[in-house]
């Protein structure tokens, strides 16, 4: 007999689910991660980015996924450190995944820098590692027990489960040129139409259509509060997510206080749409 | 304003919903602002490039000049064509050319020449040739 008391991941039932959890975890990830996986910006990103910048966004990553796990996390999370676990576990598959598919494609090499390998892969970690964790509420079961957790949470919990979701879409976009395009394009009157048009899609989004998981507008909240406290609030986090993820991949540098603004605002939308879906995807 | 809680009593807001909607507020206030300030400046100055050196060394067998655009105008520009000439020893020694993908208005953009020849020893001059609107 063992001396130390048998942990229930080491019975032989909990060792078959852990690992139907690491392939979903796999599944999720590549699944998520692809379409960044094969964006060229992404591989330039992996060069070029700033590894400050880089490092930060990793960290960062790991403090999104911390309690993204305990609200969809990949294995039925017992307690805090199951849910830490979860978090680092799903880093490390959406790690391997995204090394995976680089190697696949062609992206990565033997003869190439550890830099510029490492820099490719770290990168790709962010979304491959969110895909991962989401595994769960995709492809998985539990749903009543997540939107139980969900309701548990209160304003805080919807506010992050609003800031993972516009980090995850944001993040889909904004490495395209296109993004700097659009925000060259547009004119101011079509930037201001735009972030109107996201706080209206937030607020139609999460409160107004009955979708999975949507929140019905308590009783006796009026109109006026529920916008600002709930949709303006979601965009105040859209908008800082975006000047976040701008600033990680360097657009904002040398550029004038207006381009930002309008690149914000372009980045705005999908990191709003994000925010108002996240219900629905998590 | 009071709301009934999950028990029927009456409890104000929480202090938490207060602070994040207002600073959600005062950020989406902020990008409305930014934005319609300068929609309220009038008509988009034209793009007027400045290029500047900023640094001159040495890079393997040849020179690198950096150097850095800014645009003042409020228009941004693509395709920027930057050309370097080198006089040096009485003659045109070498041209140098380079495009900026961007430079969007308002904003800097940085690149680099090379040349064969020290462009500390002559008279080098660079300059915007041209652009294509994005």
């Amino acid at each position: 007999m063992n001396p130390a008391p048998p942990l229930p991941s080491f019975t032989m039932h909990a060792r078959q689910s852990f690992g139907r959890a690491l392939a979903r975890a796999l599944a999720g990830a590549i699944l998520f991660s692809f379409p960044l996986l094969m964006t060229m910006e992404m591989w330039w990103m992996g060069i070029y980015l700033d590894r400050a910048r880089l490092l930060l966004l990793l960290v960062l990553t790991l403090l999104l996924l911390l309690p993204l796990s305990y609200f969809v996390g990949f294995e039925r999370t017992g307690g805090a450190n199951e849910d830490a676990l979860d978090a680092i576990v799903a880093f490390g598959v959406g790690a391997v995944a995204a090394a995976l598919m680089l190697i696949l494609f062609g992206i990565i090499t033997l003869a190439m820098p550890l830099n510029e390998i490492v820099g490719k892969i770290a990168i790709q970690t962010v979304p491959a590692s969110i895909g991962a964790i989401l595994a769960r509420g995709q492809l998985g079961s539990g749903q009543k027990d997540l939107e139980a957790k969900q309701r548990r949470a209160g304003y805080p919990g919807q506010l992050f489960i609003m800031l993972a979701g516009a980090i995850f879409l944001a993040f889909n976009v904004a490495p395209t040129d296109e993004m700097l395009l659009i925000a060259f394009k547009m004119t101011y009157l079509q930037a201001l139409s735009l972030m109107l048009l996201s706080i209206l899609a937030l607020h139609a989004f999460v409160y107004a259509l009955d979708f999975r998981g949507s929140e019905h507008a308590p009783a006796g909240m009026k109109f006026g509060w529920l916008l600002i406290s709930h949709s303006v609030a979601g965009y105040g986090i859209a908008v800082v997510v975006s000047l976040y993820v701008l600033w990680t991949f360097g657009r904002t540098d040398g550029a004038s206080l207006t381009q930002i603004a309008m690149m914000t605002t372009v980045l705005g939308f999908p990191a709003a749409l994000g925010a108002a879906s996240a219900r629905i995807i998590i | 304003m009071a709301q009934l809680d999950d028990n029927g009593q009456r409890s104000a807001r929480p202090l938490i919903e207060w602070v994040v909607a207002g600073l959600g507020l005062l950020i989406t206030i902020a990008l409305i602002g930014t934005i319609a300030w300068k929609a309220l400046q009038g008509p988009l100055a034209k793009p007027q490039i400045a290029l500047k050196v900023t640094a001159i060394s040495v890079s393997g067998e040849q020179y690198l000049v950096e150097f850095s655009a800014l645009n003042h105008g409020d228009q941004t520009v693509a395709g920027v064509t930057v050309e370097g000439r080198l006089n040096a020893e009485g003659h045109e020694t070498e041209v140098k050319e380079t495009t900026l993908d961007y430079v969007a208005g308002q904003s800097q953009t940085n690149g680099g020449l090379f040349f064969r020849t020290d462009p500390r020893k002559g008279d080098l001059q660079v300059s915007a040739s041209g652009y294509q609107l994005p």
